[in-house]
């Protein structure tokens, strides 16, 4: 089976309704195709993530996704992943990451004062 | 909560600025392919050189964002634990101040929390789940290398999750060390003395060691991966194909990871699962390997333990496993599994003999007889196995009693003595001074370690008076399991 792994970085034409470029997080089953081992899985060029069963998990685009149906993979889509910058309420702020360094530092004796 | 780049590199400023003689910021050689410099972190205590040392490596893949964090909070709770004298502790699992002592003044620590920096900032402004670095790939519109696929081992092989292809995820690269965060990873190899190595990726709650690119065997030492072609963009010809491991190496990687698992399901009873790299999905070029393959590929390399951690359990959905909103509990049972590493990367005899006697002629010798003699048979390698669980509890007790660490290197250079001549037998003092310390010893340490030591004194009790060669035979025909009685 050919790879299908050939994807643009860039915006796909297939986004969210909203334009966003779009990524789907999906598991590859035997399809028309026949048997889909680790090998052939391997062949694909994807983005395989761990999967809790064992399963070939991937982060696919649009595009990949009518590559592989028609290379008789049968894809099971699980949730859709925007293509997007991590969630800002996951980031640790300035203030924050100083905090936690004061308080972790607190009375220890610094073997020379001043900052970097 | 997970920290920029920028907030990274600060942390370990300051622990350098404020601590100067435990933490030295190093700026590797080469800046990230976008310009970025990359910063090490070396943490010690006290003074000495030639030490073993560990390496530590963080955020090779860029979505796997807990890693470089946890490096980073690891390196200031062993600041704070050194100068308070205080325990680390992570959930369950308590590491007494005295051992996290032993560590820093007996070893260099060698910390490289974010190897990617660049793909760390494109994930926080562009693309959650990026995995590369973010190198622009001339000739096609798709960037990045796989760091993890880069390295010189077997590369360009295409055996299982690699491939040549620059618009794949796991990209190998235009060449084997292409990248400068790779040839940073590289050049701390070459330059600093580093005898035990992890590279803390996520998730899957693995503990990884060699081989990843072939199952491993160790009957047929001719299967070695210096006779296969690389850059072949090709999988391994032979379908067939197994990797030679020594027996004894293979028996340490079991054991350590073994410890480690240990040491991580202490924070809060999630089990990790020790296995050969091959075991997740066969892999060419990545750094846990290749960091144990130079010696093999050069014999007058040191040996380096290389490990790969997957931290983290499935969450639900790959963007929640590789980045949890909660990652403190992940981040501290990692924590416990990398110090239950650095810790049995510990060697006490090499430390004794060269602190104490400051000459490594005994510990040459004595490593000789492990490595050419006692590790090629099962009871030989037991023992082995029995002196490494003992020794990282042991040497701390040692160490800080000058009476007994005196008597150790007197024992210590009695057997590197003793066993360069085959027919020598063993002297008598020797044999009063040695089941004496042990006894002492057992008297001072934990409860896990008694029947080792029990089994050290039966043993010892049957070589008495007789030749080196007698007692390697007797150590190599009888493990320390307890013998029946006769009856």
């Amino acid at each position: 089976m050919a790879a299908v792994g050939e994807s643009d970085d860039r915006a796909t034409r297939s986004g969210t309704p909203e334009g966003q470029p779009i990524r789907y997080e999906a598991t590859l089953h035997p399809g028309t195709a026949g048997r889909l081992d680790a090998s052939r899985a391997a062949d694909l060029d994807l983005d395989r993530v761990p999967d809790p069963k064992g399963r070939i998990r991937v982060l696919i685009e649009p595009q990949q996704i009518h590559a592989l149906v028609a290379a008789g993979v049968e894809v099971r889509l699980h949730r859709a992943v925007p293509i997007q910058p991590l969630d800002s309420r996951l980031l640790v702020d300035d203030d924050s990451a100083r905090g936690w360094l004061d308080r972790r530092l607190a009375g220890l004796q610094r073997e020379a004062e001043g900052g970097p | 909560m997970y920290r920029t780049v920028a907030q990274l590199d600060f942390l370990q400023a300051i622990l350098a600025s404020f601590f100067p003689s435990m933490c030295t910021r190093i700026q590797l050689p080469e800046p990230s392919v976008r310009g970025r410099p990359v910063y090490a972190l070396r943490v010690r205590a006290g003074r000495g050189e030639n030490r073993r040392g560990v390496l530590l490596v963080g955020g090779t893949h860029a979505r796997e964002l807990m890693n470089p964090d946890m490096l980073v909070e690891l390196a200031v709770d062993l600041v704070v634990s050194y100068r308070n004298g205080s325990d680390i502790v992570l959930g369950g699992r308590r590491w007494p101040a005295n051992e996290i002592k032993t560590i820093l003044e007996t070893m260099d620590l060698y910390l490289l929390p974010c190897s990617n920096p660049d793909g760390r900032e494109h994930v926080i402004t562009a693309d959650g789940m990026w995995r590369k670095n973010r190198r622009d790939n001339p000739g096609t519109s798709c960037d990045g290398v796989d760091l993890n696929r880069n390295l010189d081992l077997l590369w360009g092989v295409t055996e299982g999750q690699i491939s040549c292809s620059p618009c794949s995820q796991v990209y190998c690269g235009p060449s084997v060390f292409s990248e400068p965060e790779t040839r940073n990873v590289k050049h701390l190899l070459d330059t600093r003395r580093i005898d035990c190595f992890v590279d803390v990726h996520s998730y899957s709650e693995l503990v990884l060691y060699p081989w990843g690119h072939a199952p491993t065997q160790t009957t047929d030492p001719s299967k070695r991966f210096t006779t296969l072609p690389a850059a072949t963009c090709l999988p391994i010809s032979d379908s067939t194909y197994a990797e030679y491991m020594h027996p004894r190496d293979l028996q340490r990687f079991q054991t350590v990871a073994g410890r480690v698992v240990t040491a991580i399901a202490a924070v809060r009873g999630h089990t990790y699962t020790a296995q050969p790299g091959i075991g997740l999905y066969a892999t060419t070029g990545t750094h846990g390997d290749y960091v144990y393959s130079r010696h093999i590929a050069n014999p007058s390399l040191r040996r380096t333990y290389g490990y790969t951690f997957e931290t983290g359990p499935w969450q639900g959905s790959a963007d929640e496993s590789f980045h949890p909103a909660d990652p403190e509990p992940i981040k501290e049972e990692a924590e416990s599994g990398v110090i239950a590493l650095v810790q049995q990367c510990i060697c006490a005899i090499e430390l004794i003999g060269i602190r104490l006697l400051e000459r490594d002629d005994e510990v040459e010798r004595l490593r000789r007889v492990r490595d050419d003699t006692l590790a090629t048979a099962v009871h030989g390698r037991s023992w082995i196995a029995l002196f490494e669980r003992v020794q990282t509890s042991l040497v701390g007790v040692i160490l800080a009693d000058d009476r007994l660490a005196g008597q150790a290197a007197e024992l210590l250079e009695a057997a590197g003595s003793q066993v360069e001549d085959e027919d020598k037998v063993l002297d008598p003092s020797v044999a009063d001074r040695a089941p004496a310390l042990v006894a002492e010893l057992a008297e001072r340490a934990p409860r896990e370690h008694q029947r080792d030591l029990q089994a050290i004194e039966e043993v010892w009790d049957e070589v008495a008076g007789r030749s080196t060669s007698d007692i390697i035979r007797t150590l190599m025909e009888r493990g320390p399991a307890p013998q029946p009685s006769a009856t």
